[in-house]
């Protein structure tokens, strides 16, 4: 079999940056940084991105490049010749675990803006409030856990079957090629859209407030943020979810480097470039052309929750109706620029399972794009039609929340502690394009690991309301309010009636929760079980 | 907008955008050389042998 590698650098670093740049750069940073300080919320987010962010993009990159010189390009193989240790192989199970599970879900997102740049080319919004469009296209209904929508199972088939021929396509000849498309497509819908938004003025149809205030919204600077542990919290958070580590994808690309190719410059791009798409167009979309048509207030009170996917996806299609002709086009840029972010993160996700499979079972790499297609269409379905009963937030959760922070963690001490920093420094810097400066070197060992360690325990402990008062809580002896968002606060479900069954014998969300985290950990240790016949296969062939 | 709101903006949009646009220049203008030596773009033995 032929050694697979990159076509070019800047298609590399593209395909790098399409894996960080996802709809939350679009939908949630903008919310985040309004809910919590304003522009203020910047002065963490950036410290977060220099201490964390950039230091743990250079781990994950230097894990790979060293795992790829031993043939392995998943994260078994590379975490395994990380240390003599048998069990780091089995802290890879995350690397293959999460990036299968948050696929299967995660196309599921990508083929509804799919669908919504068709059903905006086709002028559905003119006609059909998106409100009410949005559970209908998921087949919710009051009442019921199970939804079997037919449209949105179409185009979540169409959309696995895109990334299967693309990743079937191989590195060079598919995954690069869709983010050298995709990459700048984003970028020029981005900045046609933003462009067009900002330039809104009061008197414009159905315009009632500038954008600027919209603007305005996301960056006035809340000075007392700086003091607030969850501002600092949520911005670290922030920083950890938007450039996708702790996945397992960023090993496996940067895999397909040889022993002395730039990873130190490599990753500083990518990394800033998902900075450029998430801090000025993020912050340059949703809010200024929302508030443009909504006002302020109605805004504010749609991101409270530090999400803005509601209004990108049930408010903004029928906003576009505003802009006469152009409203089509703008609603297949906004989805279509959401569709680019999502497509080139979930080939990411694909490329270390079909890496799994050639490398240590001979998977051809069409069969094994294949197999990802058809176990992540298995797994979506389960999401799909359990919608209503909330098993995409649960793997939303567990697999896209909780699992990335576990590995993050493990590779960040790992790579620090037994590894060695001496080794991992001098493999950071080999054939370095850039100078990195040697204050990285102790950030590594000192600062990085803690700092995720910092979030790993706040998300396990999350408080429902403010830290402060959280505290206060405590010490005044009426017990810590875990949120039923913190990992603590999901184990025992938190604030909801655990009951399986209702009063007339339906099952419930519990029920749903329940199940699906039995299929999760049905997964993890399938994954488990693979890495571990994998291994036996090897230590017989070696003897 | 207010004057903060517009300095926060400013003043973060250009260290982004300068980190962005200094490191991505570096990275079109220094092409990937492989330990063969090839340079990024120049034909190989092995994209000979997979039209064969």
């Amino acid at each position: 079999m032929a050694k697979e590698r990159w076509g070019t650098r800047v298609g590399l670093v593209l395909a790098m940056a399409g894996n960080a740049v996802g709809l939350g750069n679009f939908l949630r940073f903008p919310a985040q940084a309004a809910q919590n300080g304003g522009g203020t919320f910047l002065i963490p987010y950036l410290i977060s991105f220099v201490l964390m962010g950039i230091p743990i993009l250079w781990v994950e990159w230097a894990i790979g490049r060293h795992g790829g010189q031993y043939g392995h390009h998943s994260a078994p193989g590379m975490l395994d010749h990380l240390g003599r240790q048998k069990w780091l192989k089995y802290v890879g199970v995350f690397g293959l675990f999460t990036n299968l599970t948050v696929a299967s879900y995660y196309s599921y997102i990508e083929s509804w803006t799919l669908a919504y740049v068709w059903h905006s080319i086709k002028g559905t919004f003119r006609g059909t409030d998106a409100t009410q469009f949005f559970p209908d296209y998921l087949g919710v209904h009051a009442g019921s856990i199970f939804s079997v929508p037919g449209e949105a199972l179409f185009f979540f088939a169409i959309t696995l079957a895109l990334n299967v021929w693309i990743l079937s396509r191989g590195l060079a000849k598919g995954i690069e090629i869709a983010a050298r498309i995709g990459m700048p497509l984003l970028l020029l819908f981005g900045a046609v859209l933003a462009i067009r938004g900002l330039m809104l003025e009061p008197g414009d149809p159905g315009v009632v407030q500038s954008p600027l205030e919209g603007l305005n919204f996301v960056w006035e600077p809340d000075l007392s943020g700086l003091t607030n542990p969850t501002v600092w919290l949520a911005a670290a958070g922030q920083i950890f979810f938007t450039l996708s580590v702790g996945m397992g994808s960023i090993h496996c690309y940067a895999s397909y480097l040889s022993r002395r190719q730039d990873i130190a410059l490599n990753a500083a791009s990518a990394g800033w470039m998902n900075e450029f798409v998430e801090v000025v167009l993020g912050s340059a979309l949703l809010i200024p052309i929302a508030t443009a048509y909504l006002g302020l207030n109605v805004v504010q009170a749609a991101t409270a929750g530090g999400s803005g996917f509601g209004l990108g996806f049930l408010t903004l299609p029928t906003l576009f109706n505003n802009w006469g002709w152009f409203a089509p086009i703008a609603g297949a840029m906004w989805f279509g620029l959401l569709f680019f972010a999502g497509i080139t993160s979930s080939l990411a996700m694909g490329q270390p399972i079909l890496a799994f499979l050639e490398d240590e079972y001979n998977f051809p790499r069409r069969k094994a794009a294949i197999a990802f297609g058809l176990a992540a269409f298995t797994l979506g379905f389960w999401c799909v039609w359990l919608y209503a009963g909330g098993s995409f937030d649960e793997f939303d959760f567990w697999t896209g929340t909780f699992s990335l922070v576990v590995f993050a963690l493990f590779e960040a001490f790992i790579f620090a502690y037994i590894f060695g920093i001496d080794k991992g420094w001098a493999e950071i810097t080999r054939g370095a394009d850039i100078r990195v400066p040697i204050v990285f070197k102790y950030v590594i060992k000192y600062v990085t690991p803690y700092f995720i360690l910092i979030i790993f325990l706040a998300a396990l402990v999350k408080p429902a309301g403010d830290w402060s008062v959280a505290f206060g809580s405590l010490f005044s002896g009426e017990g810590w309010p875990f949120a039923p968002d913190s990992v603590i606060g999901k184990i025992f479900h938190v604030g909801t009636d655990y009951v399986w069954f209702d009063s007339e014998g339906r099952g419930t969300r519990a029920l749903v929760e329940d199940m699906t985290r039995a299929l999760l950990f049905s997964i993890f240790i399938t994954f488990s079980v693979l890495i571990a016949r994998a291994w036996k296969k090897k230590e017989r062939s070696a003897r | 907008m207010t004057t903060a709101a517009w300095m926060m903006l400013a003043a973060t949009w250009a260290v982004v955008c300068f980190f962005t646009g200094k490191f991505f220049l570096k990275v079109v203008r220094t092409p990937l050389v492989r330990e063969d030596g090839m340079v990024e773009g120049a034909a190989d033995v092995d994209d000979v042998s997979e039209h064969d």
